[in-house]
């Protein structure tokens, strides 16, 4: 009966070590959410005009960057959500350079109502970052409400779309 | 000639590679004291990639990874502690970020699984040097 002790450890082992690895990564948990909009004391604007006094009921960040590819293919949806009433684009360049982004937004639109300068990227480390592109939204209090890591799927606008209802996600 | 053209073709094409590398303009930036770096090099090695998970940040090439290093190193010159560094990333990131997970009630397994099987072994090594004892001597 012993005998048998290390081959029954062996084998509880390799089934809950396998059944944890099939069970896929676990996903990462926003520790954003609810929490302030880290803002710098003195962001550097690359293009468009000064953020207004009174911001609008939601501002949505993207954090973005010239040579990603899924932040071109996400400008439509911005750009849908930029015709919308009560919320704001607002577009955060990290790790990049001015003329990189002028030929980025030349190439596939300019969405954001202005696009702050992130060139050494401590802006969207202070916001949790693992990639580009990720978006914030923000309510008029500077409550981050919503955190897309990654492109904005059709679920990320149906939540939005709910947000600009006057629901509460 | 033709040759000559070929060796024209093939320097043009290897100066075109280099393009992409010109680019990225994200660089590692020492800090100008050895002590100030060595501090910034062990807190690189005590936090995680947030990109390639296997690696420490001291590892990654990845423009993310650069960019952490660097604010590390600003913080650092800022004369913000190492704990309040580590703290900073845990904060934003998870605690995943940090290498050495910290002990709580949720680590706690992890933490005591080196002694859990070492006790186990150790068991299991005694019992089977007895049952051999025992056999022989019969």
């Amino acid at each position: 009966m012993l005998r048998w002790l290390p081959l029954v450890f062996f084998v509880a082992c390799a089934a809950l070590l396998g059944s944890l690895m099939l069970a896929g990564k676990p996903e990462h948990v926003s520790t954003m959410v609810q929490r302030h909009f880290p803002f710098p004391s003195h962001p550097e604007l690359m293009t468009g005009s000064a953020a207004p006094e009174h911001p609008a009921p939601f501002t949505l960040y993207n954090v973005f960057a010239s040579w990603c590819v899924p932040c071109a293919a996400e400008i439509p949806q911005l750009e849908a959500l930029a015709k919308q009433p009560g919320i704001e684009m607002v577009g955060i360049a990290w790790s990049d350079k001015k003329e990189e982004i002028e030929t980025f937004t030349q190439k596939y639109g300019n969405p954001f109502a202005r696009i702050y300068d992130d060139a050494k990227g401590a802006w969207g480390i202070a916001l949790g970052i693992r990639g580009v592109p990720e978006s914030f939204v923000v309510n008029a209090d500077g409550a981050i409400v919503l955190h897309i890591p990654g492109e904005i799927t059709d679920a990320d606008m149906n939540d939005i779309a709910a947000l600009l209802a006057g629901k509460k996600l | 000639m033709i040759r000559q053209r070929f060796y024209v073709l093939c320097s043009a094409w290897m100066l075109l590679l280099l393009v992409p590398m010109m680019a990225s303009a994200t660089v590692d930036r020492p800090l100008p004291s050895d002590n100030d770096e060595a501090r910034a090099q062990i807190l690189f090695s005590e936090l995680r990639c947030a990109v390639c998970e296997g690696q420490s940040l001291a590892a990654s090439g990845a423009t993310l990874a650069i960019e952490m290093r660097n604010l590390i190193r600003d913080q650092i010159s800022q004369g913000r502690s190492d704990n309040d560094i580590l703290s900073y990333f845990a904060e934003r990131y998870g605690e995943d970020i940090l290498m050495h997970p910290p002990v709580a009630e949720r680590t706690l397994l992890l933490w005591l699984a080196p002694l859990l099987f070492l006790a186990l072994g150790g068991t299991g090594a005694a019992l089977a040097i007895r049952h051999q004892r025992r056999t022989r001597n019969s």
